[in-house]
């Protein structure tokens, strides 16, 4: 069975279209962010507290509400389905066992007919939120360089490896963008699966690279865009499959998975189109403007006699 | 062929590892809830060759702890201070009885610890956030002790606030006696002014609660060192008549009358306590005294049942994900996807036998790394078969095809799983709990795709080959 048969796209051709809906994502994003006034950031970074709650029988949330702010308690977020009750206050809390003597006080006044249990509890330090924002910041930076390295290491080219992280940063930042337009909570998770995005965005350049690496070799002669064109071609086939198959594993996370997974499959449904598309359309096109200008230069050098050819 | 041996040996070799491996984990799960407690009762040392479960999926707390550097002595150093209250705590907890706690020190003063499956984190955070610093003062009755009680009552000033900032009140530092210090008692009676300690918990070797006094209220009786003895005999034989005030964590407790000399080196603490209080005062003083006060910075609690609903949500998902490809692939490359479903699969068992084995934790985002590793390593295989496809489309026979097909992507399956690894590796170096266990399975999956996604399947074309079963060649 076959997909698609043979094609021969030209995609270096109309690589100004593609910078052109690259820049529109990017302007999304930057729309997005400045729509939502900054990312939403979870309390994995600001610090403070959650409490998640659940009820033997429903509840309203304006009771829930009502109960909480008579019970002394201000500035806190609340999400109620049915018999959950997830109360969130971020930044400054005060002491941590105060809050929730005072939360569970509150709602036992309120409700004393309805029994609770607290299923989880979060709590984070401004230190420790200091520290994780540190560290996802550091973690991002280090895979970035590790992968540019790898890439100039094994493809011999600091270009190549250039190309292939404008890509990924490209994937990365629009993801993220997509995060802020739907208003979803920036937490550690948000940044792993923002990281995993990264790697199957480099997977797939990799592919890619290799392909033109060897069809590189097998002929010295043939023009780049053409080279690039072919190579790009060769693979669809497998990008496409592989897309499908990376789509039906995250889909099922998204919609079976739970609260906890489904930010991660949301993010990785996007991620993974993104890092496809990115690899055909910014980094490849890249590699090809770069090198063309470059050898333009080296010709022009040449016979204007800079450079003494051999 | 000797090449089809190697692989065929190690294929072999891994299967049997696998279910070796994960025989404990495969009784485990098919034991009712009451085998299982009973076994984590017994300890029993099935425990320690089953997966391992993260606090998200099983339920339990996750605790940060700071070390207050404040109040730690000017002498002592913080990297021993850490190390100190690192030890006590996993004392304190081995007496409390959690099943499988880690306590780990983490960067300069943080203490990291887990403690799955514990019902009331309060109880547990109280028990080790304890100080717990016993002192043995003596009572400071004389003129300017006196005085400075009375100009404490009349400028409405608390032992704590003198405490801290002695030199904000030069009136009272003026006359207070050399070494001692004010201390406000549990019973509410009024200050002391109190001499410098004489005598601390260090020196004792045991401490356990016995039911005493008029009312048979719980008292804690402890047991001084011989050092400590022969200190405590030394002091009481100077001091008769005297007051002895016994002070934990800068609150006194009690401040008997010295009636004689006490040789045997036992004392008792009343305080009015429950006995859950003396009982954990028992504990923390056979424990030892934290170096500095400890704070929680962070804590991360999940109930039993959020765990258990999260582990259905979670493999359920991630099993339709992986179910779901299998029939792709089946559909779509036929036997050749049959061929790449089960390399995946001895892929998946070949990963959990890892886990358990080395004893990794699987949480919640680990699973959704495992679904996310099966889908990459299923590219190594498309990688594979679309280009064994392009070979033959060139006129090639299968069966060179196949050998140029697997040796065409060796390459670039390598490269690309290596780069996959490097965001990995910094996932796991940067990350916390949860995340660092999506870091593993995809990690160690990864690697073990390498060899199941290419040898394996080479292994099964090249014995089909030799079989004479494979003539033809559909994709």
């Amino acid at each position: 069975m076959k997909l698609i048969n043979s094609t021969n796209i030209d995609f270096i051709g109309k690589r100004r279209i593609f910078y052109a809906i690259s820049l529109f994502l990017l302007a999304v994003t930057a729309a997005a962010f400045i729509f939502r006034g900054g990312p939403n950031y979870g309390i994995d970074f600001t610090g403070g507290m959650l409490m998640q709650i659940s009820f033997e029988k429903n509840v309203a949330l304006q009771d829930v509400r009502k109960s909480l702010e008579e019970g002394g308690l201000e500035s806190f977020e609340l999400q109620t389905s049915d018999r959950i009750v997830m109360i969130k206050a971020k930044r400054n809390i005060g002491s941590q066992s105060e809050f929730e003597s005072k939360v569970k006080e509150a709602i036992s006044v309120k409700f004393p007919d309805n029994a609770m249990t607290v299923d989880r509890v979060e709590f984070v330090g401004p230190s420790v939120g200091e520290y994780l924002t540190k560290q996802a910041l550091y973690a991002f930076c280090f895979a970035f360089l590790g992968m540019m390295v790898y890439i100039w290491f094994r493809f011999k080219s600091a270009l190549w490896g250039i190309a292939c992280i404008v890509g990924i940063i490209q994937d990365v930042i629009v993801t993220f963008g997509m995060v802020l337009l739907v208003n979803k909570e920036v937490d550690i998770t948000v940044i792993a699966a923002l990281l995993t995005v990264a790697g199957y965005s480099i997977n797939d350049k990799i592919v890619l690279f290799d392909r033109m690496r060897e069809n590189m070799r097998l002929s010295v002669k043939e023009d780049l865009g053409a080279m690039i064109n072919r190579s790009v071609n060769a693979i669809l086939l497998r990008t496409v499959v592989t897309t499908i198959t990376v789509f039906i594993v995250s889909g099922s996370l998204f919609f079976f998975g739970g609260e906890v997974i489904h930010t991660f499959a949301y993010i990785m449904v996007i991620g993974t189109a993104l890092g496809t598309y990115s690899t055909i359309f910014i980094s490849a096109p890249l590699i090809y403007g770069w090198e063309t200008g470059r050898r333009n230069r080296m010709k022009a050098a040449r016979q204007q006699g800079f450079v003494r050819s051999r | 062929m000797g090449k089809i041996n190697w692989k065929f040996w190690i294929t072999a070799a891994m299967l049997v590892f696998s279910v070796w491996a994960l025989w404990p984990t495969i009784q485990w799960s098919m034991m009712s809830d009451e085998a299982r407690a009973q076994a984590e009762r017994d300890r029993s040392p099935m425990l320690g060759r089953v997966i391992k479960l993260g606090l998200d999926l099983k339920g339990g707390t996750h605790l940060l702890l700071e070390v207050d550097a404040s109040k730690l002595d000017e002498n002592a150093k913080m990297r021993d201070a850490v190390e100190r209250a690192t030890e006590i705590i996993r004392n304190r907890i081995d007496q409390f009885g959690v099943a499988e706690p880690m306590i780990a020190k983490q960067g300069d003063r943080w203490i990291v610890i887990q403690l799955p499956g514990i019902k009331d984190p309060r109880a547990a955070k109280e028990l080790i956030g304890k100080t717990a610093l016993l002192e043995f003062r003596i009572v400071n009755k004389s003129k300017e002790a006196n005085q400075v009680l009375d100009l404490l009552r009349e400028k409405g000033i608390t032992p704590e606030e003198f405490r801290a900032n002695p030199s904000a009140f030069p009136e009272i530092e003026a006359i207070m006696p050399e070494g001692a210090s004010v201390f406000a008692s549990k019973e509410d009676t009024g200050y002391y002014v109190l001499d410098k300690a004489v005598l601390t918990g260090a020196s004792l070797t045991n401490a356990k609660v016995e039911f005493g006094g008029q009312f048979g209220q719980p008292i804690v009786s402890i047991e001084f060192s011989k050092e400590g003895g022969r200190i405590f005999a030394d002091i009481t034989e100077r001091n008769i008549e005297r007051n002895l005030a016994i002070v934990l964590d800068d609150i006194v407790q009690s401040a008997p009358v010295i009636r004689s000399r006490i040789p045997d080196g036992k004392a008792i603490i009343e305080g009015n306590f429950n006995p859950e209080d003396a009982r954990l005062l028992a504990t923390v003083l056979r424990a030892g005294a934290l170096p500095a006060p400890v704070n929680v910075i962070e804590e991360r609690t999940v109930g039993p049942s959020l765990g258990d609903d999260s582990i259905r949500k979670g493999f359920g998902s991630a099993l339709i994900g992986v179910i779901l490809v299998f029939l792709f692939m089946s559909v779509y490359y036929r036997l050749s996807g049959l061929i790449a479903n089960f390399a995946l699969l001895l892929n998946f068992i070949a990963l959990m036998a890892f886990m358990a084995y080395f004893q990794f934790t699987l949480t919640l985002p680990g699973v959704a790394g495992i679904a996310l590793m099966l889908a990459m390593a299923v590219d190594a295989n498309v990688l594979i078969l679309e280009r064994i496809r392009e070979e033959l489309m060139a006129g090639k026979t299968a069966r060179v095809a196949v050998d140029a097909g697997y040796q065409k992507v060796f390459w670039t399956i390598f490269d690309a799983n290596v780069t996959t690894l490097i965001a990995a590796v910094f996932l796991f170096q940067f990350g916390t709990g949860p995340i660092k266990g999506f870091a593993v399975t995809l990690s160690i999956g990864l690697c073990i795709s390498m060899f199941t996604a290419i040898a394996v399947t080479k292994l099964i074309y090249e014995f089909l080959f030799k079989e004479n079963l494979l003539l033809k060649f559909k994709i």
